[in-house]
């Protein structure tokens, strides 16, 4: 669907500062967590978990890979992690980070939204440093 | 007897509310009177002030005073009429996808991966699914 809208002005996208906000956001997560993260806003052409899950499989290192999908129109909300990553990061945090998400994207929030929910779940899969290792 | 002394005071009563109303209503007039006294003319000995045309005043008071509202009204909204504000909340999305920290070949990546490649790479992977 929304492939009929054509792409109209650039000005409906991320201006050069959001991009940059979004930008940073993922290096800090990264930074953080040790973990690869990739953001997709757009449109999606087929079944939402499905295309999530490809775009998450084309990643350099899926395993340790958090892909978030994002469609704006269709209001929908997809997030893939890799099974390295799932062991520090259990689906029931990746469930509150996208409640959160969600709940920033209804009030229209949208960089603001991202920006959340990629540092709730960089803060979520962040291994806690040992400081007494148990034999 | 003993019914007039009420009476007697009754009229004692009404005497007090009457000049009551009476020393109001000459302080109100005195109030309202008293100013004209200010009114002077001006003195003798000032210049006389040049006349004003009507439209002389028309631009005055009205034409400048509206003149610098359109102008600072202008330089404070200047700066965000310029800037490219991008998405902005509530818009729907009507641009091309974009991908951050996304494969280098972009969307086209992903089109290339098989179902195989999808199951094989990672089985074991999480995740949740939502909409608002």
């Amino acid at each position: 669907m929304p492939n009929e809208v054509a792409p109209v002005a650039s000005g409906d996208g991320f201006s050069d500062d959001q991009r940059y906000e979004i930008d940073r956001a993922i290096r800090a997560a990264e930074t953080v967590s040790r973990y690869e993260f990739s953001v997709y806003v757009g449109g999606v052409d087929a079944e939402p978990r499905a295309f999530a899950e490809r775009l998450h499989a084309s990643l350099i290192a899926p395993t340790r890979s958090v892909l978030i999908m994002i469609d704006p129109a269709a209001r929908l909300l997809e997030i893939v992690t890799g099974s390295v990553v799932r062991r520090d990061l259990s689906d029931e945090a990746v469930r509150l980070a996208a409640v959160a998400m969600e709940s920033a994207f209804a009030e229209g929030d949208l960089v603001g939204g991202i920006n959340r929910g990629v540092s709730q779940l960089a803060a979520a899969a962040r291994q806690p440093q040992t400081l007494h290792a148990s034999s | 007897m003993t019914h007039q002394a009420p009476q007697k005071s009754r009229t004692a009563a009404r005497r007090l509310v009457r000049r009551a109303a009476a020393a109001l209503s000459a302080g109100l007039v005195a109030l309202v009177l008293l100013p004209v006294a200010a009114f002077a003319d001006t003195p003798e000995a000032w210049e006389d002030a040049p006349a004003v045309s009507g439209l002389e005043w028309l631009v005055v008071l009205f034409l400048i005073p509206a003149g610098l509202f359109v102008v600072i009204s202008l330089l404070a909204a200047l700066p965000s009429m310029i800037s490219d504000k991008g998405y902005e909340p509530g818009q729907t999305w009507r641009s091309d996808a974009e991908w951050f920290g996304g494969a280098s070949k972009g969307v086209d990546a992903a089109d290339s991966v098989t179902p195989a490649e999808i199951e094989a790479g990672d089985a074991e992977r999480g995740g949740t699914s939502g909409k608002w």
